[in-house]
């Protein structure tokens, strides 16, 4: 039997915005719109450079919420330069990207193989009778929510290399929704060598009893929780059946954190030289590419009152991005947040019989027990049920975890304002 | 903080006025009305605060002079103290802080020092009077509410901090109220808004999509339609137009064809056929006149050819006789040159006889070829006349040198002579040199013995008489000893220098002797001194006798008589002159070895020369012995020199040429007698042959014979070559012969196949045949002509009987008319199809730009960002309220848990005033008011008091806020302008007791017009200090 190799690519996002990104200047807002586009770019150019017999995606090309025509127009010009290589392309729809949400009027290369929304196949490889068989299943509509694995199973040829394209949540990830539900083992049953998966932006492998299931990850990160390299696989099945894989980044732009804890500098000039060292060595990871950071400081320590100052995070975010986001590529600074504490005895604080002492006792009250927050919630309720913000607001009432997070940063606001070191130490 | 003193410059009605130091707890103003008590507090709350911004009056302006304002002294909580001065000026009064350093501080640190106090607090509840606790008014200042009811909750400032997280939650959303312009939330939104408003046009980007795809493809289909038919149409036009373009060329066809049908046609009668036929009957002429003249000529040739060549012969002798012919300009010039050649060789011999006479007789070729005249002969001649002359003047040179040496050896032995007698002359020296320099020596050491024996002498004059015991006179015997013995040693070298034959060495021995032996004495005297004088007498008298003893050697020595310094003067002279005589002895016995020396030298010179004069006259001899030797072995005369014989090797080298020369003439003579020999053999047998008359013995007619056999050959020759030219021409003409009659066949054979093509034998027929044939070519080339333009037009599948009845009868105009019709239908339809492919590129470009838009995604990124920015403001707001929220929940659970600090002081405070009556005061939670609690329980609004219980429970609560204020900030002092004057006296002098209380953290000042309230607070304070107002009189 001869090789076969691919490119797997799932959850191409095309035109969709960077998501919690404050303002940015024209040119920076010109390359992130782009990134996407270049990322898949990159995608085919790998494909064409390294003469593979298809390219995998494996859904979500675009978000249908955002109705880009351009998106898909984009996405069928990539595939037919494919076509023009003698590069047959394999596409499966998600969630995002469902049948439906496709425009009619898009027509896709000759030689594309588009799954519908029942499981079937087709060769990788045309006219080969060894050729692995690539079986695939696209949503009809966004909300797919059983599990679609076993309809695979069902038609498997035995005596085959079977590869398989889904976008699915595998394993009930907590970080997505829960579309295609399945387990690896679902997964391991069907006799597939590899399992192109997609939905899950984050890289992730599968050892599975004749081969693997990999989510590639996005091939552009749009969040600062969508931190390091993002790409897709390439893929080989060698003379004897097993695969090798190899990842390979195509992102234009990276997302990086850096967190610095105040605990560790008594001065402003340590302080700013190590957030300038944290910032370099982000440079470093991103390898060339362009770079957006946010950069968080906590912990206690004397710089508390500085770096809470209502004017630092905006100037040091200036000072970050007069330094590197005009330069090619850029760095810029999404934004400074800080969580750092005054430098005070919380636990001794919490032990005195007055109003600071009772103060910090509600608080823990709150934070231990949800039902004490039902009250605070409807103090907030105003704001995020207002009948022209709740449009925006009204999904992100502040609940569980953030409204614990949010807590802590209330009490920091009244010990800032209720307690001086001096009378802390009094 | 505390008050020490007080110094009014210019105030009211003080002028330079100073109070203090205030040490006691409690400080009582004591005066009457207008006093100045409430000038004294205005004076303090002024400097503490600064000048009030209200009238004039209270302002307080200097009535009795003075600058406007004083100072205060005042001492914090640590006990440093600080001099507070505040003038009259703007915004206050110009304040200056110094501390008892004289360091300056600014308002912010008064500030501090008086714990931030306002002028209000500290007017409301620090320096009050009767009016201040009248009513609750007063205390109605918010800061002043504040800290009754947040006031010891731990907190410096809880309604600040409200308010301030208040105000930055209000920036961003206020609640209750529109989203107004300055709440930052509405900013975003509205921002928000229009972006989704320009995304809503955005939205229809899909459905116009759709339709412009359907519209694209539909006018794609009717521009193809469009396109089909303006191809049709377009054909028809083209068909026309080609139509009208080859009409006539259609008529003319049919014409033409018509006429070549009507013509007979000789399918094989050849293109050009006449011109061809002219071209063969005039070949056929040319050959036949060609092949006549060419046999003409071969008969003539033949003709030539049949003679024989005259002298033919001759041929078979031409090698001799061109070689007779070559050699005859030899033989003329050797039959010439001979006799001059045998006339020279004459002459040579004789030259040769002559110069062998004068060589000598003996002399004849042989000889003169055998003498070995070469140039290694020749260098010997020279080496011979070279030694020979080199021998001669080595000989001549000896003897000059000999004849020089013999009279130098006799100029050296006079000046011998004379020498010795010169000394003879001067006769014997007296001494010796060693005798003059032991004589020499032995008068110094005399000369310095007549001293020390003269300072010998004087010492032991001077020695004190003998008897006096002194130190041993054992350790100078040593010395003395040693001294005798090198005394005795010098003399001894003295002897032997002066009658042996010491020399130097023993007059050096004797003044070594003699100096040691001196020294040694020296130091034996010296020595001497330190030992007993007794010892030291006889010392000096052994010293005496053994100088003694060396003068008396020396007298001997030198043969005196006595021995005295001027015995020694003389003796000395002597030995002057003594010395003088034997430098000059010893001058002239020099002179006289140096002359012996030199005639010693003279003679061995001389026997030296004479030697070599003998070696020069041998080897001259044995020189000559050689020479002769030589010219004996060749047989010359020996008497000859080497001069002679080079000489004669001279003539005999002349002879030698002149005999070469002569033998070669003869040999020329010789050759050219062979060469006529030699040539006369060649010629005088082929003369005889051919009969060319001859005289052997002259050579003249042998020259005549060459010259006719040469020309006889040249003539046979010529005609030889002409008859093979001859020969050649024939054979040349023959083969033309031969072709030139080919070709007449050849043309003949042409001429009749020409004729058989047009199937006739005869020429004239032949031509007219031609004739109808280039006829026919003629039309069919016009018709070929326009059928190649209907080709071009139509192709070759034109059907022209098709087209010609299509054009049937109509004229070019009428043609013209159609094609005009048919091309405004195909601008019709082009039109159309342009319309609507316009139509379509609009629809593309905007397919297109829809495609490619950014605009849709910049607005899209736009949203992501503007969404970001409000729930970033929504939870800085929810940070916010849930701040406020939770500060408000401790409030209230600490108004319901824990009754304010303060209303508990002021509770207890005024239970005690009260005597009990009262149980307390109470703040209720949420409401800023007080309530009075009797003993019994009931709760009593403040306007339901008495005056003086309501003054009672208003100082109560000051009490409070005091305590609370000093807890935690300082301890402001306390001052009190008659506030007990409505109590009873049991309630004053209780009220008295909390002040003295007080008094523990806070300084008391009492302004009092009332002798028992001084009296009360005395007794509730026994250090309170008194100060007595006197009355000021009326400004």
């Amino acid at each position: 039997m001869p090789s076969y190799r691919f490119v797997h690519a799932a959850d191409l996002h095309l035109d969709s915005p960077f998501k919690g990104l404050k303002r940015v200047s024209p040119r920076i807002a010109e390359v992130l719109r782009k990134s996407t586009f270049d990322a898949f770019d990159a995608v085919i150019d790998l494909c064409i450079n390294e003469q593979v017999d298809a390219l995998l995606v494996a859904g979500d090309v675009f978000d249908s919420a955002d109705r880009s025509l351009g998106a898909q127009l984009r996405f069928v010009d990539g595939l037919k330069r494919l076509e023009s290589s003698g590069i047959r392309s394999f596409v499966c729809h998600g969630n995002h990207d469902p049948l439906d949400a496709w425009h009619s009027q898009v027509s896709f290369p000759d030689d594309c193989c588009r799954f519908g929304p029942a499981v079937t196949s087709s060769e990788l490889r045309l006219d080969d009778p060894d050729s692995p068989i690539v079986y695939g299943y696209s949503y009809p509509t966004r909300e797919v929510r059983e599990n679609v694995v076993p309809e695979f199973e069902r038609i498997v040829q035995p005596g085959r290399i079977a590869i398989g394209l889904l976008h699915a949540n595998v394993g009930a990830d907590t970080g997505h929704e829960s579309y295609a539900p399945c387990t690896v083992d679902d997964l391991g049953k069907v006799g597939i060598r590899y399992w192109a998966l997609g939905h899950v932006h984050t890289r992730q492998e599968f050892s599975l009893p004749e081969g693997f299931a990999v989510y590639p990850g996005n091939t552009q990160g749009r969040h600062a929780n969508e931190t390091g390299a993002r790409g897709v696989y390439l893929v080989t099945i060698t003379e004897n059946g097993s695969v090798e894989r190899s990842f390979r980044a195509v992102d234009l732009v990276r997302w990086e954190h850096i967190d610095v804890d105040i605990s560790d500098y008594e001065d402003m000039d340590a302080f700013e030289r190590e957030i300038d060292h944290q910032l370099g060595l982000a440079l470093e990871r991103s390898d060339g590419r362009h770079l957006v950071y946010r950069v968080h400081f906590s912990g206690r320590g004397p710089l508390h009152g500085l770096v809470n100052h209502q004017e630092y995070a905006g100037e040091l975010s200036k000072r970050l991005n007069d330094d590197w986001s005009e330069r090619s590529p850029f760095a810029y600074c999404d934004r400074v947040t800080v969580s750092t504490r005054q430098d005070i005895d919380r636990d001794d604080l919490i032990k005195r019989e007055d109003f600071v002492g009772d103060l910090l006792r509600f608080f823990d009250r709150s934070r231990d027990n949800d039902g004490d927050t039902e009250d605070l919630l409807d103090g907030l309720k105003p704001l995020y049920e207002h009948r022209r913000l709740r449009k925006y607001l009204s999904d992100y009432l502040p609940k569980g975890t953030e409204l614990t997070t949010m807590l802590d940063e209330a009490e920091s606001i009244c010990l800032d304002l209720l307690v001086t070191e001096e009378s802390d130490e009094n | 903080m505390r008050i020490e003193s007080l110094y009014i410059d210019g105030f009211g009605h003080f002028a330079q006025h100073t109070f203090g130091p205030f040490e006691a707890p409690i400080t009582i103003f004591e005066g009457e009305n207008e006093a100045g008590k409430t000038t004294l507090l205005a004076f303090i709350r002024t400097i503490l605060f600064g000048f009030s911004s209200r009238g004039r009056d209270e302002h307080y302006s200097p009535i009795k002079g003075g600058r406007h304002g004083g100072h205060i002294v005042v001492v914090d909580d640590n006990g440093t103290r600080y001099t507070v001065e505040r003038y009259a000026g703007a915004s206050g009064g110009n304040l200056s802080v110094k501390d008892e350093s004289g360091n300056s501080y600014a308002e912010a640190d008064l500030k501090q020092l008086v714990g931030h106090s306002s002028k209000e607090l500290f007017e409301n509840v620090f320096a009050f009077g009767l009016d201040e606790l009248q009513e609750m008014k007063s205390l109605d200042n918010e800061e002043v509410q504040g800290r009754i009811y947040s006031a010891g909750l731990g907190v410096t400032d809880l309604p600040g901090v409200e308010r301030k997280i208040e105000a930055d939650r209000e920036k961003i959303y206020r609640l209750g109220g529109n989203l107004g312009r300055n709440q930052s939330i509405s900013e975003v939104l509205s921002e928000l808004e229009e972006v989704e408003a320009s995304l809503a046009v955005h939205h229809k980007d899909a459905p116009r999509y759709a339709e412009l795809t359907n519209q694209i493809v539909r006018l794609a289909d009717d521009i193809a339609g469009l396109e089909e038919t303006r191809t049709e149409i377009y054909r028809a036009l083209d068909h026309q137009r080609n139509l009208r373009t080859v009409r006539d060329d259609l008529v003319e066809t049919g014409i033409l064809e018509a006429k070549l049908s009507a013509l007979p046609l000789s399918p094989n009668f050849p293109q050009d056929g006449v011109a061809r036929l002219e071209t063969v009957l005039e070949q056929v002429a040319k050959s036949e006149e060609a092949t006549q003249q060419t046999a003409d000529t071969v008969e003539k040739l033949k003709e030539v050819v049949s003679h024989p060549v005259t002298g033919e012969d001759l041929l078979q002798d031409a090698a001799d006789i061109r070689k007779a012919t070559l050699e005859k300009s030899r033989l003329d010039a050797a039959v010439k040159d001979l006799p001059e050649r045998i006339g020279e060789a004459n002459q040579q011999t004789a030259e040769v006889d002559r110069l062998l006479k004068e060589l000598g007789p003996g002399w004849d070729s042989t000889r003169l070829e055998a003498i070995d005249i070469s140039l290694p002969a020749r260098d010997k001649v020279n080496q011979e006349k070279e030694l020979t002359t080199r021998l001669r003047q080595a000989v001549t040179t000896r003897q000059g040198e000999r004849e020089s040496a013999e009279k130098e050896s006799a100029s050296a032995d006079e000046a011998t002579k004379q020498a010795a007698a010169e000394i003879e002359q001067a006769g014997p020296s007296e001494y010796d040199e060693a005798a003059l320099t032991t004589c020499r020596g032995t008068i110094s050491a005399a000369r310095q013995g007549l001293v020390r024996l003269s300072e010998a002498r004087q010492l032991r004059a001077n020695l004190p008489p003998s008897g006096t015991r002194g130190a041993s006179g054992l350790g100078k015997l040593p010395l003395f000893a040693a001294a005798l013995l090198f005394a005795i040693l010098g003399i001894g070298s003295a002897i032997w220098g002066f009658i042996g034959n010491g020399g130097v060495a023993a007059v050096v021995l004797a003044a070594l002797g003699f100096g040691i032996g001196i020294v040694l004495a020296i130091f034996a005297l010296r020595a001497g001194r330190s030992r007993g004088i007794s010892s030291q007498r006889g010392d000096t008298g052994s010293q005496i006798a053994s100088i003694e003893q060396e003068l008396s050697a020396a007298k001997t020595m030198l043969g005196l008589d006595s021995l005295d310094f001027a015995a020694l003067e003389i003796a000395g002279r002597e030995l002057e002159v003594s010395t003088r005589k034997w430098t000059e002895i010893q001058g002239l016995q020099r002179i006289h070895h140096d002359a012996m020396q030199e005639s010693d030298r003279r003679k061995l010179d001389l026997e030296r020369v004479t030697k070599a004069f003998d070696n020069s006259e041998e080897d001259r001899a044995a020189a000559q012995d050689t020479w002769t030797k030589w010219l004996r072995e060749r047989d010359l005369v020996e008497s000859i020199s080497a001069d002679g014989v080079l000489e004669l090797f001279s003539r005999v080298d002349s002879a030698r040429s002149s005999l070469s020369n002569q033998r070669g003439r003869q040999q020329r003579v010789s050759a050219i007698e062979r060469d006529i020999e030699e040539i006369s053999g060649l010629v005088v047998p082929l003369a005889t042959k051919l009969g060319v008359s001859i005289d052997i013995e002259r050579s003249t007619t042998i020259t005549s014979a060459i010259d006719e056999l040469s020309h006889r050959l040249e003539e046979a020759q010529g005609e030889f070559r002409q008859r093979e030219a001859e020969q050649v021409s024939l054979t040349e003409a023959e083969e033309r012969l031969d072709l030139e009659r080919r070709r007449s066949q050849k043309a003949e054979d042409d001429l009749k196949e020409l004729l058989l093509l047009a199937d006739t034998d005869d020429t004239e027929e032949f031509r007219r045949i031609g004739a109808v044939q280039d006829e026919y070519q003629e039309y069919q080339n016009k018709l070929e002509g326009h059928k190649t333009t209907i080709l071009r037009v139509f192709g070759s599948e034109a059907n022209h009987e098709g087209l010609r009845a299509e054009i049937g009868d109509r004229s070019p105009i009428a043609l013209g008319e159609s094609v005009q019709e048919t091309q405004q239908s195909l601008e019709e339809a082009e039109l159309k199809r342009d319309e609507l492919r316009e139509e379509s590129v609009l629809a593309g470009n905007e397919l297109e730009a829809l495609g490619t838009s950014d605009e849709a995604s910049d607005l899209i990124a736009k949203r992501e960002t503007l969404v970001e920015e409000l729930r970033e403001l929504g939870t800085q707001w929810s940070k916010y309220s849930l701040a406020l929220m939770m500060l408000r929940k401790a409030r209230k659970h600490h108004e319901e848990e824990r009754q304010p600090q303060v209303i508990q002081t002021a509770s207890e405070f005024f239970k005690n005033v009260t005597g009990g009556r009262y149980r307390g005061l109470r703040s209720p939670v949420g409401e800023s008011v007080i309530i009075a609690v009797t003993e019994a329980g009931e709760e009593k609004q403040h306007s339901q008091l008495s005056r003086g219980t309501r003054e009672q429970m208003y100082l109560s609560v000051r009490f409070g806020l005091v305590r609370e204020f000093s807890q935690h900030t300082t301890s402001l002092p306390v001052i009190v302008d008659d506030a007990l004057v409505n109590s009873d006296p049991r309630r004053a002098r209780a009220a008295a007791e909390g002040f003295a209380k007080l008094a523990d953290t806070n300084q008391v000042l009492v302004f009092t017009c009332h002798p028992e309230i001084t009296q009360q607070f005395q007794e509730a304070c026994a250090d309170a200090q008194i100060y007595k107002l006197e009355s000021l009189p009326e400004s």
